[in-house]
């Protein structure tokens, strides 16, 4: 368990550097993030094509929740990679060799979710990091060093490596020891209003992106094709 | 040269901290310009400490600024008119703002939730017709056709930025109207793929969970969609969230 929690942290921290330090190429966006994990994760377990299919439906659906989620000036927002790699983990990890339930998503991608918020948080955390870096490079700087920029990159980016690979793997051990235990303590009500949530969850993310979307008089739009492609469906 | 700044400008974030943003980034992508234009000395430090000044911006406009920044910094270079410094100063700040603005709303807040979109869309579609390649796709097709345009503002940014200088302010600003047309654009396509797309895959979902997927359960579907799109103005995500696994578990208890 901790190898495997070690090997996802550190994949994770590596594609999450894309996210902000390098390049924001847009891989660490659950969609990607989740089927590389996935398949890394698949080839660990000998199936690597059951690890993808993984990887993608939980990458799509928080895909789908933070489709609107940047950081506009000096906002933080919440970390989309890490929910998505952490919900990726956990579910790969308690599936092995089983059929997944609907309420093993549903949980999943809501332990996903609460880790993204704390994923914000962290990054809150580097930014602030990054600002004592500047700080302590500012003498070098002000003398005129040019090796000081690089310098100050590199320590930037072993600081973001180090913090997202620890709290990747805090966060996928509590969710591999914690969510089994809770889903055996509930009753099958709650398992049942866990699996009918998928749904909800999805008409939720296509909220969240209608509003992303959305516009004054795009309501009616929307509702109208909605209506109309509904009644097509009927026929 | 300017191939050197353009792989410096993907760094543009690497150090980003509360007190002077993209500063460091700045500089890293100005130091082929510093060590170009001033080999060395005083004029090489003052170069440097102009450019660890407070910087931020969208990352991927930032490379027009750039441009402009190093062909104001060769001029200076050969004339020594102090009066270019000052230029420097004013324009980072003036267009950093500007270009931040029209950024974001067309990256942050178009292409990138309508590339996701398609993505989500082409992913999905291979999860019902279970074809594997097709989940591939949607991911592959997200990351190629989103770095399309990026990739070119950057590049082709950069080059403006440094061939017309304050010119490339102008362009833009004519250009304006079309980048807005476009987003309006893109915000009516998005509209109707997400509307068709919803109808159809909610239906599919209640039936896979074991519901009737009938017109009924598409309207209601259709109102909870909107519910959540208008109350998403209100409240937060997590709040919703929360809402709908109440509303689930209480619906789980009533019809037993």
């Amino acid at each position: 368990m901790l190898l495997y929690a070690l090997i996802v942290s550190i994949c994770y921290s590596l594609i999450n550097l894309d996210a902000t330090a390098i390049a924001q190429t847009m891989v660490s966006r659950p969609i990607v993030i989740s089927l590389l994990i996935g398949s890394v994760l698949g080839l660990l377990n000998g199936d690597a094509a059951s690890g993808a299919g993984i990887g993608i439906t939980i990458g799509v659906f928080l895909e789908f929740f933070w489709i609107n989620i940047s950081s506009l000036g000096s906002s933080v927002p919440a970390n989309a990679s890490i929910s998505s790699a952490v919900a990726t983990a956990v579910i790969c990890y308690l599936s092995k060799g089983a059929q997944i339930e609907p309420y093993w998503i549903t949980s999943g991608l809501v332990y996903g979710v609460c880790c993204g918020y704390a994923g914000g948080r962290t990054d809150t955390l580097l930014r602030a990091l990054n600002a004592r870096l500047v700080n302590r490079a500012t003498p070098f700087v002000e003398k005129g060093e040019l090796n000081a920029i690089n310098r100050l990159n590199l320590q930037a980016i072993g600081v973001s490596l180090a913090i997202n690979t620890l709290l990747c793997f805090v966060l996928i051990i509590v969710g591999i020891s914690l969510l089994p235990v809770l889903l055996k303590c509930f009753p099958q009500e709650v398992l049942a209003a866990l699996k009918n949530s998928l749904w909800l969850f999805l008409l939720v993310c296509m909220g969240i992106a209608l509003e992303a979307f959305m516009t004054k008089k795009s309501v009616f739009y929307f509702g109208a094709v909605w209506v109309i492609i509904s009644l097509i469906g009927l026929i | 040269m300017l191939g050197q700044i353009f792989w410096r400008s993907l760094f543009i974030q690497c150090v980003l901290n509360f007190d002077k943003m993209q500063n460091t980034g700045f500089a890293t992508a100005m130091m082929p310009v510093i060590k170009r234009l001033f080999p060395q000395g005083e004029e090489q430090k003052k170069a440097l400490l102009r450019h660890f000044e407070h910087f931020n911006t969208q990352p991927y406009v930032a490379s027009i600024i750039m441009g402009m920044i190093a062909a104001k910094e060769k001029e200076y270079a050969s004339s020594g008119d102090t009066k270019i410094l000052d230029d420097i100063s004013r324009l980072k700040e003036q267009t950093a703002r500007a270009f931040a603005a029209l950024g974001d709303m067309f990256f942050w807040g178009t292409w990138r939730p309508f590339i996701s979109l398609l993505g989500i869309v082409i992913v999905y579609s291979g999860i019902i017709l279970k074809e594997t390649w097709l989940m591939g796709a949607g991911a592959a097709v997200f990351l190629i056709v989103y770095n399309l345009i990026p990739l070119m503002v950057r590049w082709y940014g950069l080059r403006l930025g440094y061939e017309k200088q304050e010119g490339a302010i102008e362009i833009i600003l004519k250009a304006k109207p079309v980048i807005q047309k476009t987003i309006w654009w893109i915000q009516c396509i998005s509209l109707t793929i997400l509307a068709c797309f919803g109808t159809f895959i909610s239906s599919k979902t209640i039936a896979t969970l074991g519901g009737q997927g009938n017109l009924i359960s598409s309207l209601l579907s259709g109102a909870i969609v909107l519910w959540v799109a208008v109350t998403l103005r209100r409240i937060s995500i997590s709040k919703v969230v929360i809402l709908i696994i109440l509303i689930s578990a209480v619906q789980a208890y009533v019809f037993k």
